[in-house]
């Protein structure tokens, strides 16, 4: 089982949170765009750019794209801090071994993601579906999961301290040898859930 | 504009601290505790604390302020008239405050605390222990809950859903989880009997 983290002091800038300028439409323009994806004339070329941008294993910070699609790409060993991916969706998507620190997926699709090996914390994964997604090995601590609708995940030998699954619907969902001081599992509807050998004494249920 | 989050492993509370991108007079939300990596980041930032606002009057949201006292000379804003034997610049409910060049609304939602605050600066709002991931504070009687909860609802759900929420204690969130996934404040938004709560000394 992983050690707690000790004291946590993380940066976050704000979102710059600059709406789309097309008309009527509430979503925030992308990064560097006036529009969201959806208005925009180049969506490939901003997509690419991203994505490009994810995998080049480096630092990102404040990057914002809602709404996106991203489909087979490896992200392992990227740095994300402070950034907003809302409502996107990732299939086959690989981010293990990476940072994550204060990013927003929010309301996303996760089909058959990885997340080995990955210290993410303060972010927002709540109202997400995760289908057949690992986060094995992984610090998830402060981390909302609240609302998740979880099928086959395994979160097994993870640090989840603090984190919130309020709420949440988790079907076969492994939590073996995690560390769940101070998680919340309240209100989850819970089916094949195994907390074996984990401190689920130190969770709120 | 930066915002620094604190977690401390003393009290489980939550400490921010909010400055601009370059240097400069800092604000510092909530000193439960006050260490080295506190002190680090605002000296490493060239910040001066030059403000502390305070959600309410509770040790693990105030017990740094002697430690932050003794190295900076902030000035303190809270709805308490009093914290410890420091000075205090009274908060009024919707008061606007431009504090280090950062326009903060100041919103009292009672319930937890006669004295609770809840700050707005941009899209992101501190909710103190007012309102925290999945869960509304902590009260001590039935009308104190009632009297959050409609705080809760009339002053903080009817804002933009995208807001996001820096608590005192636990995980970020947004309004929209909030009013998706919290139990408790699914329960009282279908409550019509919130609106007869009022206190006297409140604006509700």
């Amino acid at each position: 089982m992983p050690l707690l983290a000790a004291v946590n002091l993380i940066h976050l800038a704000m979102f710059r949170c600059i709406p789309c300028n097309h008309p009527g439409c509430k979503k925030y323009a992308v990064e560097d765009e006036f529009t969201c994806l959806e208005h925009s004339d180049h969506p490939d070329r901003i997509l690419h750019t991203i994505t490009r941008a994810l995998g080049d294993k480096h630092n990102h910070r404040d990057m914002l794209i809602t709404d996106a699609v991203f489909d087979h790409l490896d992200f392992s060993k990227t740095k994300l801090s402070m950034c907003n991916f809302a409502r996107c969706v990732f299939r086959d998507v690989d981010f293990s071994h990476s940072k994550i620190n204060s990013c927003f997926f929010d309301f996303c699709l996760f089909d058959r993601c990885m997340f080995d090996d990955n210290d993410s914390r303060h972010s927002v994964v709540a109202g997400s579906k995760l289908i057949q997604c690992s986060f094995t090995d992984s610090m998830l601590i402060h981390t909302n999961f609240m609302g998740i609708d979880a099928r086959e995940c395994d979160f097994s030998t993870s640090d989840l301290y603090y984190s919130n699954f309020s709420s949440s619907h988790l079907v076969d969902v492994q939590f073996v040898d995690c560390n769940l001081k101070n998680a919340d599992f309240r209100y989850t509807e819970r089916d094949k859930v195994s907390f074996k050998y984990s401190n689920f004494e130190e969770a709120i249920f | 504009m930066k915002i620094f989050s604190h977690f401390s492993l003393d009290d489980f509370s939550n400490t921010y601290l909010i400055g601009p991108e370059n240097g400069g007079d800092a604000i510092l939300i909530d000193p439960g505790h006050i260490d080295i990596s506190i002190i680090e980041r605002v000296e490493q930032n060239r910040y001066n604390v030059a403000h502390v606002l305070i959600t309410h009057r509770h040790d693990r949201h105030i017990a740094g302020l002697g430690t932050l006292m003794k190295i900076y000379n902030p000035k303190i804003y809270a709805g308490s008239p009093s914290l410890y034997d420091f000075p205090v610049t009274g908060l009024k409910d919707s008061l606007f405050l431009d504090v280090s060049g950062i326009s903060v609304e100041a919103m009292q939602i009672p319930g937890h605390s006669i004295d609770s605050f809840v700050f707005k600066i941009g899209n992101a709002l501190f909710t103190g222990d007012v309102l925290h991931a999945g869960r509304v504070g902590s009260t001590k009687g039935v009308l104190e809950k009632a009297l959050l909860l409609k705080g809760i609802k009339k002053r903080i759900l009817t804002l933009d859903e995208r807001f996001v929420i820096f608590p005192g204690h636990g995980t970020l969130s947004t309004i929209k989880v909030e009013k998706l996934f919290n139990q408790e404040l699914i329960e009282a938004m279908g409550s019509d009997d919130l609106d007869q709560i009022s206190h006297p000394s409140i604006r509700t």
